[in-house]
């Protein structure tokens, strides 16, 4: 389900409540390297949601005197966020049938599902406390309690104190995208299998700051907390979703072994296959790929090129090229590898450029236009890519707006025209490239003027 | 007799969806068949174009003709009514020209890759005077090139032995025909209409050979003369015959060096088309018995082999087996490599010549076409037809199976009709292929083998 346009609206108009008091702070980007290990790969013992969310901590009905945070999270995520209902959902009607589908006798016995559907730690490293039906919970993303709730509960307490005792960090925008992405896109450890999807499972699909509004936060970015955290801006936190994602993408497709005669079929633009047999009219094959033939979903590419265009435009052309030259290569295995080798320079020199620039006022505009320019250019649009960009639009449109940098009533048009923009992406068997991009071009000439 | 061929004309053509419009009738104002060859006795035959044969006092006659053994009406049956005579023609057409640009090619009517199957495409020089690629698929694609033979025939002096020693072809032996046919309707080492052609947006390949030859239609009668002057084989022997040497060619492209995909990627045309075509909002995995795959792997179609392995059960259990082991190994080895897949193909391949043996010799009788029969109902009923080129070849041979047994009179006049009512049913649920439901498909075979009881 793509985030609803109301959805992506209410997130908006709630950022512009705030809007004042966001700063575009020049935030420390961590290079890729110093990502500290994700919490459920840590060897250390995990509390359990009891011992955060107790009445006394996070799990407070009343708002604490002179308190930083709310201390009511718990029930934010236990009554808001998909991810308390990530262990439930293993046992639905749907879980049940993919988990037979797969040959499991129960899903919630396999590691396979609760790698992503729970804190998955062994039973070693699991407190008296732990448990885990709490599905994704506060030490999933915030690091094993045993770590740093000591130094956390202390009153003198700092932020960095509690990140280097190990708490993650996920307010920064590289940390936070191998955090949500090692789920929502696969990593290294936990990948996204089309054997998977075969079985029923949805089809994995992320915006990092789309989502991130989604889950929704529970925290409120005043300005205590940014005295407290460095905030990161929309931007940053959009980049750093596609560019982890590209090169997730990137590894795994060299990586993935696939089921014998074929590669990973995950990595591929689903439509490739998934339409009418009939319908090869309605969307043309890419660039560089014959009749009949397979592209990669390159989505993270697609959109990348455009934060090229703004953060390192000598690379934009390059990276546009090697992603051409990417599909057209596919076939042929060492000639792949050597392109995806390319590719991920590429993504790395444009992570750095990225992570040293000082957003301007109109990089978000700059961006809007730069991603429509990209689509235009691709012969078919692939159908990921598209949805991709409708998120992404959304998702800029909004922080531009937050941060004044367009009038409310060019905002107001901007996201009726990206109503059309979503309804182009809405059903992936109506998907045209051709509908969407009359749409995405309306959507542009009300951002341009 | 012709009612029935009526009948499963109309119903085939329901599911293969080429209802062929009628076309204006044309009469080509040939002159009576050239007489005499156009060349010596040791250079190769020639082929001397449909005007030859379609003299109106030859094959070319507006209606039956009184006393021949023949209707000599076959030209203008070709003509209005067999899509082989439009076979050049759909190449200059709308589609032809989308499909010739997306290959990247001019012009469909002069790619070879195209005339290969859209005409009898001939070298220019074994090409007669009068000879014409814009023909189509004519006479002598199927009969052969006629130099070496038409004199004798056109007096009548030859013995239908006496023409086929001058290469004319044998095309009433199934054998033979299921050859002839298979070279453009799968493939042979010449051609193949791989992935890349469907892409373009060539229509997806089926063919049952006993089916085909009906929906042609024949253009010929079977009557006391034609059965003197010709063997006239069983609707069960052309249907056998053609599942093993479609089963046997499929593997022969498979395993070889030409088709068979050498890059990263296989040749999907070896796949199932509705493995992966599917709308993403239907996932539409479930078990099969004979192949063990788990979901989310595209599968290797083999509907060809499933009716030979119904056909077996019920005439050679212990064949049956072999093909049992041979396909779920075949399907196992897809998921592990290119290298495994070989051997399990070429495993294949050497169970199919058993096959092929063991059809190509026997008689089919009445008992064990029934057996057969209730083997191939049966695997509907219990779900393996889920992927539809397997339900389209099992609706075609329960067809051709049925049909032999109405000759056979092995059913009274009601059941009859139950039975054509019920097929009927199972031809519509494959009406549109984007939208097929292997448990309708299912059940609706479980009510045919109550109305087959």
């Amino acid at each position: 389900m793509t985030p609803k346009k109301s959805a992506l609206k209410r997130i908006a108009r709630e950022c512009g409540a705030f809007s004042l008091l966001v700063l575009l702070a020049a935030l420390p980007v961590r290079a890729d390297e110093n990502i500290p290990s994700l919490p459920v790969d840590r060897d250390a013992r995990f509390l359990g949601v009891e011992t955060c969310g107790s009445s006394l901590c996070h799990g407070s009905r009343e708002p604490w005197r002179n308190a930083t945070v709310s201390m009511k999270e718990r029930f934010i995520w236990q009554e808001h966020d998909q991810h308390a209902q990530a262990f439930a959902s293993l046992s639905s009607d749907a879980g049940r049938a993919i988990a037979a589908k797969l040959g499991l006798a129960d899903a919630t016995q396999a590691p396979q599902c609760l790698s992503c559907h729970s804190t998955d730690v062994p039973l070693a490293q699991r407190g008296p406390k732990f448990s885990l039906d709490e599905g994704v919970g506060c030490e999933s993303c915030h690091g094993p309690g045993s770590q740093f709730l000591a130094t956390h509960v202390q009153p003198t307490a700092q932020h960095a104190g509690n990140v280097a005792a190990g708490l993650y960090p996920t307010n920064e925008p590289a940390p936070r995208a191998a955090l949500c992405l090692s789920c929502h896109e696969g990593d290294d450890k936990r990948q996204r299998s089309h054997a998977l999807y075969g079985a029923g499972h949805p089809r994995l699909r992320f915006e990092l700051d789309t989502y991130g509004a989604q889950q929704p936060y529970h925290f409120v970015a005043d300005a205590d907390y940014r005295r407290r955290k460095p905030m990161a801006s929309h931007l940053q936190l959009w980049a750093a979703g596609q560019l982890r994602a590209a090169a997730q993408l990137l590894t795994h497709v060299k990586q993935a072994h696939g089921q014998g005669l074929f590669p990973e079929l995950a990595n591929y633009d689903c439509l490739n296959c998934h339409r009418p047999i009939g319908s090869d009219g309605e969307q043309p094959p890419r660039a560089g790929v014959a009749p009949g033939g397979l592209s990669l979903n390159d989505a993270p590419l697609v959109v990348l090129r455009a934060l090229a265009r703004v953060a390192a435009p000598d690379e934009a052309g390059r990276l546009r090229a090697d992603s051409h030259e990417l599909q057209g290569a596919l076939s042929d295995t060492a000639h792949r590898d050597r392109v995806l080798e390319k590719l991920k320079l590429r993504v790395a020199t444009l992570a750095k450029a990225m992570a040293s620039r000082r957003e301007q006022r109109s990089d978000l505009q700059a961006v809007l236009t730069a991603l429509v320019a990209e689509a235009r250019i691709e012969q078919a649009l692939a159908f990921a890519a598209a949805e991709s960009i409708a998120m992404s639009a959304a998702t800029l449109l909004a922080a531009d707006y937050e941060q004044h940098g367009l009038s409310a009533e060019r905002y107001q048009r901007a996201n009726q025209a990206l109503d059309s923009v979503y309804a182009a992406v809405g059903d992936e068997r109506r998907y045209r490239a051709k509908t969407f991009m009359v749409a995405l071009n309306q959507f542009a000439a009300v951002v341009a003027k | 007799m012709r009612c029935r061929q009526a009948f499963r004309l109309a119903a085939a053509r329901q599911v293969i969806g080429r209802g062929v419009g009628i076309a204006l009738v044309v009469l080509l104002a040939g002159r009576p068949g050239v007489l005499r060859a156009e060349e010596g006795p040791a250079s190769p035959p020639k082929y001397l174009g449909v005007v030859t044969c379609a003299g109106s006092t030859c094959h070319g006659a507006g209606h039956p003709v009184g006393d021949a053994r023949i209707t000599q009406t076959e030209f203008l049956s070709w003509h209005r009514e067999d899509a082989h005579a439009k076979a050049y023609r759909v190449l200059i057409e709308d589609n032809g020209q989308r499909i010739a640009q997306k290959l990247g090619l001019a012009n469909a009517a002069n790619a070879p890759e195209c005339l290969s199957c859209h005409a009898t495409f001939v070298p220019a020089e074994l090409r007669g005077k009068r000879f014409q690629l814009s023909d189509g698929v004519g006479c002598e694609s199927c009969h052969g090139p006629a130099s070496k033979w038409l004199g004798q025939h056109v007096t009548g002096e030859a013995s239908r032995e006496d023409n086929i020693k001058a290469g004319m072809i044998r095309t009433e032996e199934p054998v033979v025909r299921a050859a002839l046919c298979l070279a453009c309707h799968l493939g042979n080492q010449d051609k193949f209409a791989n992935h890349r052609l469907m892409g373009a947006g060539h229509p997806r390949l089926s063919f049952e050979l006993d089916t085909y030859t009906l929906l042609q239609p024949a253009h010929y009668r079977v009557d006391a003369d034609y059965r003197e002057r010709k063997q006239l084989a069983s609707h069960v022997r052309v249907w056998a015959v053609g599942q093993s040497a479609a089963a046997t060619r499929t593997f022969e492209l498979f395993t070889s060096d030409k088709w068979a995909s050498k890059s990263a990627l296989p040749e999907f045309a070896f796949f199932d088309c509705h493995a992966c075509h599917h709308a993403l909002t239907e996932p539409r995995w479930a078990p099969r018995a004979t192949t063990g795959l788990p979901p989310g792997v595209p599968r290797i179609n083999d509907a060809h082999v499933l009716m030979l392995l119904y056909m077996t059960k019920a005439s050679a259990p212990a064949l049956a087996e072999q093909l049992h082991k041979a396909l779920w190994d075949l399907h196992q080895a897809s998921t592990q490599s290119r290298e495994a897949t070989l051997t399990a193909a070429e495993a294949m391949q050497g169970v199919l010549k058993q096959v092929q043996d063991h059809v190509r010799g026997h008689d089919f009788s009445n008992d064990e076409t029934r057996a057969i029969l209730d083997s191939l109902v049966k695997g509907g009923s219990t779900g393996e037809y889920r992927d539809f080129a397997a339900a389209e070849q099992a609706i075609m041979g329960v067809h051709a199976l049925v049909d032999t047994l109405t000759d056979g009179k092995r059913w009274n006049t009601t059941q009859g009709s139950a039975i054509a009512a019920q097929i009927k049913v199972l031809y519509g649920v494959l009406a549109e292929q984007n939208t097929y439901q292997p448990a309708h498909f299912s059940r609706e075979m479980q009510t045919l083998a109550a109305v087959l009881k």
